[in-house]
């Protein structure tokens, strides 16, 4: 990957992630959990998957569609729920993906809907199954 | 070898202004208002010249707007001011460019209330009656220049400028030929508008800017396109706009080294005529650009004299460019209650950097033929 | 920067080398400064350049020179042919028809107008992108006194039948004014043959410079303006300021280079438009945006389903395109043109539009197609919505 292609300047933390994702993809299998926030109507969508290994996050994998902010909000969060206990995750919030990725202010309703779909996905760990 | 004395009509672009428009009149630049890194680089290169424009007299960047010259600047400034609100009243300088002038009377047709501002005898505003004009009722805008196109007389604006405030309404400066000639400081001028031009200052032709402070509330003259805060929509220039930015940043460095030298290249041609016989000096004893200077000489018709000084290799003019060619003596000598038979016979000749010394020798060497010999039928009037 | 491919000629074409070398001298040399309205010998040399080039470009569009009126580019043209018409015939409560896919500069005319009084149809084009004659007609009201409609739609190359179109008004007494920008040096275009009363041009779009363009104004029978920028009485009063002889002569010679080559050049861009297509089709699920047939050659609009669009862009560093017209992605809103052909927010977020010119070829677009699919595919993998079925 060149650092000539990004033409179009986007912040780094936001251009690694778009263009060399490493956790794109999907899950199957029963400890699986399967979350999704936005609609194709906004041209966000962004679903989340996790396979548990007991209380541990064994893989975190995403799938996005739309613009190169919402990627790299997914390829972001699969990282950290790889990487943090999940009582960190609360922590997990706009401004701290804001934070992490650069995000500018028209873009922030990209770091709303990791937001969104990192706290759907707690509630589903909430609820017994 | 022609001679060329006529600056405040256009002037030859400057070779480093050149030189910094090359690469934008070639190589893959785009349109400055895609998102692709050359889309960037061009709009990058608009706010740099946006920021030496301004800076030539001292604005703000973010006050300024790039316009396709000063006669679209003057037309903006005016009709963009006065269309924002319900008409009232409007008053312009009798001494106006046509710019301002025509624009003017088109806003009579659409509801305003039309009046000149009268100067005195050597073109300065008239203030006694200046002040009791501004006194007759609501008033929106007031439009003078800073400086005369014909007879280079400097208008004291700032004084303007407080008298049009108390009065609650805008000033409108055109400094189209002021600037780069003398040192023009909107913020110091308390302008609310200002006119510019590139192609007077060594600049390409095509391209020119409207200063206005934030708070004077302007609707565009040309609609569509997000372009210049949405005041003035269409791919942007980038080649000229980049010209006029190097010529501002030149005359600004060069501002006093040019004003010396333009004097002394005046002083001469003034002293000059006031040897020959029946000389008349426009704007006389009064404060006037360093370039500039228009005489009549007695005896003489304006444009048979002007013809005769062509062939002999001067490029010299009766007034304004855009006037030219229709006879008419200069409204803007009438306006100063010059008679008619008088400024029929006018000159204009308007200096430049690079004219010399040994140039204006040779115009006055001419002109003595002239004024010596018994006139040609062609030339008496 | 060399691997660059350009495919953004709909939104700007370079300063062809020849009309650079055309301009230089009036940038340059000590004799070719002056100014046109000046009454001397430098004067003189300007004014003559200035006529000349005015003859090339009346040439290239069938007028007559004192047809042709200078201006600052399309937008200024656009805004003096339908603001200056209907001021000057003190029409502010007329009816105007024009399409909902306009160019901004005509759109925000005409809403413009509306705070002024007068009444505006929007035609919305049909599911092809084209606005059909008899649309048009179906919309006159008895006081319409203009219509504005472009001859070929920036955005997906739709060819408007105006040749049709014209005559039709013009036994209607309802003046004419077309939006040519996109097909002038394209399709022919000769205004000796279509009674087209108005019609805007653009250098920047043919290989000229930006920063200046031109007015068609019919003189038999005349088509008459209110002057929208007032001064010195320049172009007959219709357009004050002292004129950009550069500019002028630039613009006068890519007429004169498109006039020279124009059927040979849109053979050989509908070749190359057609491969790319073609190459295209080993995606499934992308849709042509504009009419199959009756479309610009050098222009291809396709929606790739399940890419959007930003990303789509991102992922071609090498390519220079625009998904919509380069005047609205600023905003990143999805084309409003799209908008109205009826496509959803999803597909005319997705769409890119590829137009081609003088310097295409072949190589860059086999290299472009390559690109775009596997960007598209790449996209469609990530997207959790995609399914090819």
């Amino acid at each position: 990957m060149n650092p000539q292609d990004n033409v179009y300047a986007y912040r780094e933390p936001i251009w690694q992630r778009f263009r060399a994702p490493r956790h794109a993809g999907r899950l199957d299998g029963a400890q699986v959990l399967s979350t999704q926030a936005g609609s194709a109507a906004t041209r966000s969508v962004l679903r989340l998957q996790i396979e548990l290994d007991g209380e541990r996050v064994a893989r975190a994998r995403f799938r996005a569609y739309g613009c190169p902010t919402a990627i790299a909000v997914g390829e972001w969060l699969a990282e950290q729920l790889e990487a943090r206990p999940r009582a960190a995750w609360a922590a997990i919030d706009v401004a701290a993906i804001r934070d992490a990725l650069e995000i500018p202010d028209d873009k922030a309703h990209c770091a709303l809907l990791g937001e969104d779909v990192l706290r759907a996905l707690q509630q589903q760990m909430k609820q017994p199954s | 070898m022609a001679v060329y004395f006529d600056n405040n009509a256009t002037t030859r672009l400057d070779a480093r202004v050149l030189e910094a428009m090359l690469p934008y009149l070639s190589g893959p630049y785009g349109n400055a208002s895609s998102l692709h890194r050359f889309g960037r680089a061009a709009r990058d290169a608009i706010e740099r010249a946006r920021e030496q424009v301004a800076a030539l007299v001292n604005g703000r960047p973010k006050d300024l707007i790039w316009t396709s010259g000063g006669t679209e600047s003057n037309n903006l400034a005016l009709k963009g001011v006065c269309e924002a609100a319900r008409p009232t009243r409007l008053l312009y300088g009798i001494t106006e460019h046509p710019a301002v002038l025509e624009t003017a009377e088109a806003l009579r047709a659409r509801g305003w209330q039309v009046e000149t501002v009268a100067t005195d005898g050597e073109g300065r505003v008239d203030w006694a009656r200046f002040e009791r004009q501004l006194a007759g009722g609501p008033l929106r805008l007031v439009s003078l220049m800073r400086a005369n196109n014909e007879t280079g007389v400097i208008q004291d604006v700032a004084r303007a400028a407080t008298l049009v405030h108390a009065a609650g309404a805008w000033l409108h400066v055109d400094a189209v030929q002021a600037a780069g000639k003398i040192a023009v400081d909107f913020a110091a001028l308390d302008a609310d508008l200002m006119s510019l031009s590139s192609h007077k200052i060594y600049g390409p032709k095509g391209i020119g800017a409207l200063l206005r402070k934030a708070e004077v509330e302007l609707l565009p003259l040309h609609h569509g396109g997000w372009q210049e805060q949405g005041l003035r929509g269409g791919t942007e220039n980038v080649a000229a706009i980049v010209g006029f930015g190097a010529a501002a940043e030149l005359a600004q460095q060069e501002l006093e080294a040019r004003g010396a030298h333009l004097r002394a290249l005046r002083d001469r041609l003034e002293a000059g005529l006031r040897a020959l016989p029946g000389t008349r000096i426009f704007g006389d004893g009064v404060e006037r650009l360093p370039n500039t200077l228009q005489f009549a000489l007695r005896g003489y018709e304006g444009e048979a004299l002007l013809m005769q000084l062509d062939r002999k290799g001067f490029a010299v003019s009766s007034g304004s460019a855009c006037a030219s060619g229709r006879g008419e003596p200069s409204h803007v000598l009438l306006g100063m209650g010059i008679e008619r038979e008088i400024a029929a016979g006018a000159i204009r000749v308007s200096f430049g950097k690079d004219n010399t010394m040994a140039e204006v020798e040779q115009f006055l060497a001419l002109l003595a033929t002239f004024a010596a010999a018994p006139a040609p039928a062609a030339l008496r009037s | 920067m060399n691997d660059m491919i350009y495919l953004d000629y709909a939104a700007t074409t370079p300063l062809d080398p020849r009309v650079r070398d055309a301009m230089l001298p009036w940038l340059d040399a000590e004799t070719h400064f002056g100014n046109p309205a000046s009454d001397h010998a430098l004067g003189r040399r300007a004014r003559a350049a200035v006529e000349q080039a005015r003859a090339q470009v009346a040439q290239l569009i069938g007028a007559g020179a004192d047809e042709i009126v200078w201006t600052s580019g399309a937008t200024e043209a656009n805004n003096l042919a339908i603001k200056g018409a209907l001021e000057f015939r003190g029409l502010k409560g007329a009816h105007v028809v024009t399409s909902r896919v306009e160019h901004k500069a005509v759109l925000d005319t005409c809403r413009y107008l509306e705070t002024q009084g007068t009444r505006v149809t929007y035609l919305t084009p049909q599911a092809d992108g084209i606005v059909g004659v008899e649309q048009v007609l179906a919309a006159l009201q008895p006081d319409t006194a203009l219509v504005s409609l472009m001859w070929v739609n920036n955005e997906t190359g739709a060819i408007n039948p105006v040749e049709a179109l014209a005559p039709r008004l013009r036994e209607r007494g309802i003046l004419f004014h077309v939006d040519a920008v996109q097909a002038v040096g394209k399709l022919p275009v000769d205004l000796a043959r279509v009674p087209i009363d108005l019609l805007s041009l653009s250098a920047h779009k043919l290989y000229g410079p930006k920063g200046i363009g031109a007015l068609f104004v019919r003189k038999r029978p005349r088509a008459r303006l209110a002057p929208q920028i007032h001064g010195g009485g320049h172009e007959q009063g219709m357009r004050s300021g002292t004129l950009a002889t550069q500019q002028i002569v630039g613009l006068g010679e890519a007429c004169r280079i498109a006039a020279g080559a124009l059927v040979e050049e849109g053979e050989r861009l509908r070749g190359l438009r057609e491969r790319l297509w073609q190459q295209l089709q080993a995606l499934p699920k992308i849709h042509l945006n504009g009419p199959a047939d009756r479309r610009a050659p050098g222009i291809l609009n396709v929606s790739f389903a399940g890419a959007e669009g930003e990303s789509l862009r991102a992922m071609l560093p090498q390519l220079m395109v625009s998904s919509g017209s380069a005047c609205s992605s600023a905003t990143r809103e999805p084309s409003y043109v799209l908008r109205a052909l009826g496509r959803d927010d999803e597909l005319a977020g997705s769409s890119l539009r590829l137009s081609l010119g003088r310097y295409t070829s072949e190589a860059q677009i086999d290299r472009a197609a390559a690109e775009i699919i596997a960007a598209v595919r790449f996209l469609r993998e990530l997207s959790p919505l995609w399914s090819e079925s």
